[in-house]
């Protein structure tokens, strides 16, 4: 409901772009009634809502294209990026994360720890940029944007993953260092146990727990990024999509998008809320943390 | 941490007073287009080059910082105020007040912040004031929830008894004993949050929806000059690195206050 | 325990470094081409390639190797035979024949005959048809008929025998051969059409010196060489059309040496121009365009034709063109593009800004506020941001106004805006292209008259251009009327854009027409 209400501040006919300046008016009027601007706005909410129940998100006012197509083609290439973006940034994140731990107040420890607050703070689409200026522009390794395969992916993928890898790896190595000066681990030591039989696994498996609910958490900032980053790239995606429906005004777009990438960010955080509960073995005891 | 903590103080401190004084230092106009000046590369006259209608970089850096600043600034303020107003309020009366806030907090926090921010602000027609509406309206959620939960573990204390005891006003206690308490924690969380909204805010002026040409914003600069990198890449350097750096030394200083302060949220790390 | 983290760390930093150089090597695959094809850039997909739905440039230019007209034009915009070899004017320029050649054949080996032209012509004027193109075939005798229904063919269309054809006017229009070479205009199958149907959009077949073989949408286009072409065929084996919307991308493809030919990007152009290995091979045409800025000259304040004059003068054209503009374009005096324009026109006001700012001050409209409509698209913000810089100076407030396209498109037909920066590019090479749309009075709004100017005097002048046989007789009255417009100043005349290709050093024979959809790609060759 939200979202509708932006759509009734559209100026501006859009039925001539459909069919250019100097048809008839007869193909004027069809397309007039086809896309439902000669009825009135409250009628075309509750037509709105009922076609949304049905899936059908309406027409772009500029393409006429419905929209549900259009984001049902482009979702694919979203998903692709923060596929992408995730590969690099999880390993690497909880790896580095872990290393900054273990070597904690090292040299290694504070690079680490520099570099993530430094990820986290560049904005993402200017980082977009300098990665663009320096891999596809100068070193010409790369093309600087276009949608396709991998070579075409990597950039924008390495850009969504920046602020992650950061996120991530702050996150693992407090958890790490949380686990472990834990309880049982020191149990385990005063008993004498050797170092490495303490089961390097079983430490990581309790420390991942807090960095799996912020990789879902994280799943937004894909979704944002998404729009900054598949614009500088030329990205067909959903996050390429909006932003041209915000220029153009383009309200149908607009909503749709927005409501995709939540009801996405929504079953996502659902989903990361169930893995935590039955990963975590203190939120089953104690109940549910809120 | 606490040297960076220092040190970022001090460049933000650098940074705001350079962008309220800017006027004072520059000898060019921010809006001076300057037809037989355009895209040259940094030299003496022009230490960051000049743009694409021939206006000194420099100069629009400074002032952009004005803005780029003031808004996210008054719109962490705005965030947090709201956020302290529902939050106690909620907290404090509980029942069904308490849900129907919190479930609107719910549904704020689960889209994705920027394109809420989005969504609000084509609402409105693009300039500042948007920005900062749509700031604050996606912001006050998270605030929102932390005083709540303050306000619940206070509500039970017995400082909170005795002054009901006595025969304090509702009202009384909530502004006399339970906000002070409050307060701290907010302004901490302000701080940590405030690169969040530079990068936000930047975001939005880069999306086109902040202030309007020819006013200058980081955000906005780059983006009006991001055809050019290829050609000119100086006029989209200096507007990146000043929001990076800002943002920079707004988290370190976040980062900061947090440890001080021990606020350890175990699902909020960030 | 630090050991054996250590370890697995070591052991999963080594595979994901093999990993990254595993991607690598796919990832950075330079060459894409083709031999013995020619790669161009489109912007963008094309919508269709049939010609009676195609209105933008990217159809235009892929359906003129694919197709054939009646005529064609070449480089200088003379028109030249196509299908038809020769032809005849009378009746006082109301009666056209044209004589088709004999052994012309449509990509499916069938020959190219009269009764095609009248199923093509006939095709754009259907009733129940879609094509917006109509405008383009409307002068013909009986067309307005069959557009309503009433009529069951187009009167003035007659098949004479197998090769000849008659086309009868309604009214005399000397521009009519320059409307037989667009895109609207060329000749189709009529049983490959039908056989396709809505398809015939996707799988095109004409007459024309190359075939579509391959059509992968949003990816690319590949024409083959049609060997059985009636004139002399190609010269290149084919043509591939590669989609790719981003300019940076595109530049990189070219330097990559995976493209032939692009259109210098205009933020690219001061690099290229500058550098010694690419600067000799840059082309230029000179666009049959005009770019200015429209006043509304139906109300207050720039009903006043002083005020109209004031701006002129206020504003430094040519400083604008050679710095920011970069050169990029002709300098205009007047809406007739310098290409097309056979007489002489008194050139009408240089920059003068005191001069502009006592005429401002004179009419009472000093710091007056005036609504300046434009859309987002960065150049025009720049420009108008200029233009507002030197308004001020002059006294006027302008304020700058951001529209979407089509929403822009609708304000300026309505009239809401004072003033507004557009471009007109050509439909057809005749100066009446640049003058009845533009500037007669019954074209108000929509069809073309946004600064809705009214002169009758002009008007008269314009339909004595239209019904003259001869193109000199023609321009004798649109010479007139160019000199009365530029004195009136509707419009502050900007410029023609010059538009510039780049080509490899490898592309023999490349020619640049002013108006893309004249290139056959006969020429052209590796």
């Amino acid at each position: 409901m939200i979202t509708f209400a932006l759509t009734k501040a559209l100026p501006g006919d859009p039925v001539y772009t459909l069919v250019g300046e100097r048809s008839s008016p007869e193909i004027i009027e069809k397309v007039r009634k086809e896309i439902g601007a000669d009825k009135g706005t409250v009628r075309q909410y509750i037509g709105y809502v009922s076609l949304l129940i049905k899936g059908d998100m309406g027409r772009s006012y500029y393409t006429n294209r419905k929209v549900f197509d259009d984001i049902k083609s482009k979702f694919p290439n979203t998903l692709a990026l923060a596929a992408g973006a995730m590969a690099i940034a999880v390993p690497s994140g909880i790896l580095l994360g872990l290393l900054s731990a273990l070597k904690k107040g090292g040299i290694s420890d504070r690079v680490i720890s520099t570099v993530s607050i430094l990820f986290l703070s560049v904005p993402v689409f200017w980082s977009g940029l300098m990665i663009m200026l320096f891999f596809s522009l100068r070193l010409k390794i790369l093309p600087p944007s276009g949608t396709g395969g991998l070579q075409y992916m990597l950039l924008p993928s390495l850009t969504l993953a920046l602020p992650a890898f950061a996120t991530i790896a702050r996150v693992t190595r407090v958890s790490v260092l949380d686990v472990v000066t834990m309880p049982f681990i020191r149990t385990a030591r005063a008993k004498g146990i050797k170092e490495s039989s303490i089961n390097a696994l079983h430490i990581m498996k309790n420390a991942l727990i807090p960095v799996v609910t912020v990789i879902g958490l994280d799943f937004g900032s894909y979704l944002n990024g998404a729009v900054l980053t598949e614009t500088i790239f030329g990205w067909d995606g959903v996050g390429r999509f909006t932003m041209e429906g915000i220029v153009k005004r383009d309200y149908p777009v607009i909503m749709g998008c927005i409501i995709v990438g939540t009801m996405l960010f929504v079953m996502i955080n659902l989903l990361v809320d169930v893995i935590y509960h039955y990963v975590d073995p203190r939120v089953r005891i104690h109940g549910a943390k809120r | 941490m606490v040297p960076s903590g220092r040190i970022s103080a001090c460049i933000l401190l650098c940074i705001t007073i350079l962008s309220v004084i800017s006027p004072a230092l520059t000898r060019y106009s921010p809006d001076a287009i300057d037809l037989d000046s355009l895209r040259l590369p940094p030299s003496l006259q022009h230490p960051l080059g000049t743009d694409n209608k021939g206006r000194d970089i420099l100069t629009r850096v400074m002032y952009g910082g004005r803005i780029s600043i003031a808004v996210s600034v008054v719109a962490a303020l705005l965030s947090m105020g709201i956020g302290l107003f529902v939050g106690l309020m909620s907290g404090y009366i509980g029942g069904k007040v308490d849900t129907i806030f919190m479930a609107l907090v719910d549904l704020i926090l689960a889209f994705p912040s920027l394109l809420l921010a989005i969504g609000v602000s084509v609402l409105f027609p693009p300039g500042i004031y948007t920005v900062m509406i749509a700031l604050s309206s996606v912001g006050w959620a998270s605030f929102a929830r932390l005083m709540r939960g303050q306000v619940l573990s206070l509500k039970e204390s017995p400082f909170v008894e005795a002054a009901k005891a006595v025969g304090c006003g509702d009202l009384r206690i909530v502004l006399v004993h339970l906000l002070p308490q409050c307060i701290p924690l907010a302004l901490v969380m302000t701080g940590m949050k405030l690169g969040g909204y530079i990068l936000t805010e930047s975001a939005l002026s880069f999306l086109g929806l902040g202030a309007q040409p020819p006013t200058a914003t980081w955000g906005s600069m780059i983006s009006s000059n991001r055809a050019y990198i290829n050609s000119a890449p100086w006029m989209v350097l200096s507007p990146g690195v000043m929001i990076a750096l800002t943002a920079l030394c707004f988290n370190l200083l976040g980062d900061d206050l947090r440890d001080k302060f021990d606020i350890g949220n175990n699902r909020d790390v960030k | 325990m630090q050991n054996i983290f250590s370890k697995i760390c070591k052991r999963i930093l080594s595979v994901f470094c093999l990993l990254c150089l595993f991607l690598y090597f796919p990832a950075c695959s330079s060459r894409n081409r083709t031999d013995g094809f020619i790669h161009y850039r489109l912007n963008y997909n094309p919508t269709t390639l049939d010609p009676a739905l195609i209105v933008d440039v990217t159809g235009g230019v892929i359906s003129a190797k694919l197709f054939n007209g009646l005529v064609r034009l070449d480089e200088s915009l003379n028109v030249i035979p196509d299908l038809a070899e020769k032809w005849k004017i009378s009746d006082e320029g109301t009666a056209y024949i044209f004589f088709l050649r004999h052994g012309a054949r449509f990509a499916n080996e069938r020959e190219v005959t009269a009764y095609d032209v009248k199923y093509s012509f006939e095709r754009i004027l259907d009733p129940h048809g879609k094509s917006p193109n109509s405008w383009v075939l409307d002068k013909i005798l009986g067309a307005k008929e069959y557009m309503s229904g009433k009529a069951s063919d187009v009167e003035g269309i007659e098949v004479k025998d197998r090769y000849t054809i008659k086309i009868r006017l309604a009214n005399a229009f000397s521009p009519f051969l320059n409307l037989l070479t667009m895109t609207a205009a060329y000749i189709v199958p009529e049983e490959e059409v039908k056989k396709w149907g809505a398809d015939f959009a996707t799988h095109p077949v004409g007459s024309g010196p190359f075939t579509l073989r391959k059509w992968e949408h949003n990816n690319q286009l590949v024409l083959e060489r049609n060997e059985g072409y009636f004139n002399s065929r190609a010269r290149i084996g084919g043509i591939i059309y590669r989609v790719i919307p981003e300019d940076l991308t595109a530049v990189t493809e070219f330097e990559l040496g995976n493209l032939d030919v692009i259109a210098i990007p205009a933020y690219e152009y001061a690099r290229y121009r500058r550098s010694p290995k690419w600067r000799d091979l840059i082309s230029s045409v000179k666009g049959l365009n005009t770019y200015y800025l429209g006043f509304n000259c139906s109300r207050p304040p720039f009903n006043n034709i002083n005020l109209r004059k004031a701006v002129s003068y206020s504003i430094d054209r040519r400083k604008i063109l050679e710095t920011f503009y970069e050169g990029r374009g002709r300098l205009s005096e007047g809406p007739v593009p310098d290409l097309l324009r056979k007489w002489n026109l008194c050139a009408t006001g240089d920059y003068d800004p005191a001069r502009a700012r006592k005429v401002v001050e004179r009419e009472g409209a000093l710091n007056r506020v005036v609504d300046f409509y434009i859309t987002p698209d960065q150049e025009m913000v720049d420009i108008a941001e200029i233009i507002q810089s030197f308004l001020k100076k002059a006294g006027l407030d302008v304020r700058i106004k951001q529209f979407e396209w089509s929403a822009y498109k609708a304000a300026i037909n309505r009239g809401d805006a004072d003033l507004f920066w557009i471009s007109w590019w050509a439909d057809y090479p005749d100066p009446e292209n640049f003058l009845f749309p533009l500037f007669h009075s019954a074209n108000h709004g929509a069809s073309g008259n946004r600064a809705r100017y009214t002169n009758k005097e002009v008007d008269r002048l314009i339909e004595a251009g239209q019904g003259s046989i001869s193109p000199s007789e023609g321009n004798r009255y649109y010479g007139i009327a160019e000199n009365i417009i530029a004195e009136e100043s509707p419009w502050v005349f900007f410029w023609h854009k010059t538009d510039f290709t780049l080509r490899q050093p490898y592309v023999k024979n490349y020619r640049i027409y002013p108006i893309y959809s004249m290139d056959k790609g006969l020429e052209v060759s590796l």
